[in-house]
């Protein structure tokens, strides 16, 4: 019996052991900070004979100059991925007169912080859908947006 | 001996026993539950007891606890179920109405009889005309039923709601293409007002200044950029119009929620935790 309990015992320690090396060891933490850019989309629809135009400035701006430069753009979306939004949400014309406010919009820098919400990136969520027509909508600046 | 005493220790375990699951067991728990604010699992618990006994006041409890977890629709239905021989039914009519504002639920205010309705009841249906899209009634019929502390704030909610403070949209584009930014102005976009005049005026300025010194390549760029900016300037006015809109029935909206809010929505406050 006593054989027995000292090996009931002694399995027991064995069969959950803690080596020095898991309770003491060094944790692989990572301080990197999380990156707060989005993966850019630079497929073209070619079917689409505007997208295709459109898209394609607006890759090549992407490619050219605005990944190398950082993507600086106070709003999201960015005023190039708003042109593209815009003019699919509506047309060529309406698109790119969207496009332009939003282009006064982001020269316009007094209190800009308090009259957009805020994207969960941490820029001011500005998109294109809120200015077409039939869709127009006020969002409260005290909101935080947590979709794309 | 030993088994005397394990005897005795057996019965005593058993005649203090408790059945923590019992109906009345339940009903103590729930009422815990119910006063500490800890709505959901108090609904749970009062649910249980009432597959057993048929109680108004955990009916009712049971309704205003769905009321508190935002689950007004059910709230509603249950508020809707306390017959009229009940102590509840007056507070359960008010509480239906309130779930019904709450879910937004504007619609089903229209088929309420108000023959019989208390004042607390007359109230939340005078208040439903403030979100639902009919026809608001005469000012006074409207304030009838108010206080003379509330008839204040629902006369200017009742005014706003007539005559809302809406921009024209078409007014702000006709002041851009005159003026531009002056659309933006006029829906309160001062800075971006200012800034359109700003990009306009340099855009005007290097076009003309080029056309004069014989550039006129550059002077047709710039004239072309700036002209998107003015035509933008007016379409970007016209749609700021519409948010301006949009933003003065937010918050509206908002504003009177807050305040039926603080006015506990006309109801009095229940004693059950007393």
């Amino acid at each position: 019996m006593k054989i027995i309990s000292v090996l009931v015992l002694l399995l027991s320690v064995y069969a959950f052991p803690q080596s020095e090396k898991m309770k003491w060891g060094k944790s692989d933490y990572s301080y990197s900070i999380e990156s707060i850019e989005y993966g850019r989309d630079y497929s073209i629809n070619f079917e689409n004979p505007v997208n295709a135009i459109t898209k394609s400035f607006i890759n090549a701006y992407w490619f050219i100059i605005s990944d190398l430069d950082g993507n600086n753009c106070p709003f999201h979306p960015s005023c190039s991925a708003f042109f593209v939004d815009a003019v699919e949400e509506t047309n060529i014309v309406t698109g790119t007169l969207l496009f332009f406010d939003r282009f006064t919009r982001d020269a316009s820098v007094i209190g800009r912080q308090n009259r957009y919400p805020k994207h969960k990136s941490g820029r001011l969520y500005d998109p294109a859908y809120l200015y077409c027509p039939g869709s127009a909508a006020y969002i409260p600046p005290s909101i935080v947006i947590d979709k794309e | 001996m030993i088994r005397i005493f394990l005897f005795v220790i057996i019965s005593i375990n058993f005649s203090y026993s408790q059945n923590f699951h019992s109906p009345e067991n339940r009903k103590l728990f729930a009422d815990y539950l119910f006063c500490s604010e800890d709505y959901l699992r108090a609904v749970i618990e009062y649910e249980e007891y009432i597959r057993f006994y048929n109680n108004d006041t955990v009916l009712f409890k049971i309704a205003f606890g769905y009321s508190k977890i935002e689950k007004y629709n059910r709230a509603a239905e249950l508020f809707n179920e306390i017959s009229v021989q009940s102590e509840f039914y007056c507070s359960a009519r008010s509480e239906y109405l309130k779930s019904l504002l709450l879910a937004d639920n504007f619609e089903s205010f229209t088929s309420i009889e108000t023959k019989e309705a208390s004042i607390t009841e007359l109230k939340l249906i005078n208040s439903a005309y403030l979100f639902n899209g009919l026809k608001l009634p005469d000012k006074n019929r409207f304030l009838l039923p108010f206080s003379d502390s509330e008839k204040n704030e629902m006369l200017k909610f009742y005014e706003l709601k007539k005559e809302p403070p809406y921009k024209s949209p078409f007014l702000a584009g006709l002041l851009s293409s005159v003026v531009p930014g002056a659309g933006k102005i006029y829906t309160n976009q001062i800075s971006e007002g200012l800034t359109s005049l700003v990009l306009n005026g340099l855009f005007a300025f290097l076009s003309y200044n080029n056309f004069k010194n014989d550039h006129t390549t550059r002077g047709w760029i710039f004239a072309g950029v700036g002209a998107f900016f003015y035509a933008g300037n007016i379409y970007g006015s016209a749609v700021s119009a519409n948010i301006y809109n949009q933003r003065v029935d937010y918050e509206y909206k908002e504003n009177v929620k807050v305040f039926l809010e603080t006015h506990n929505y006309f109801i009095e406050r229940y004693e059950f935790c007393k």
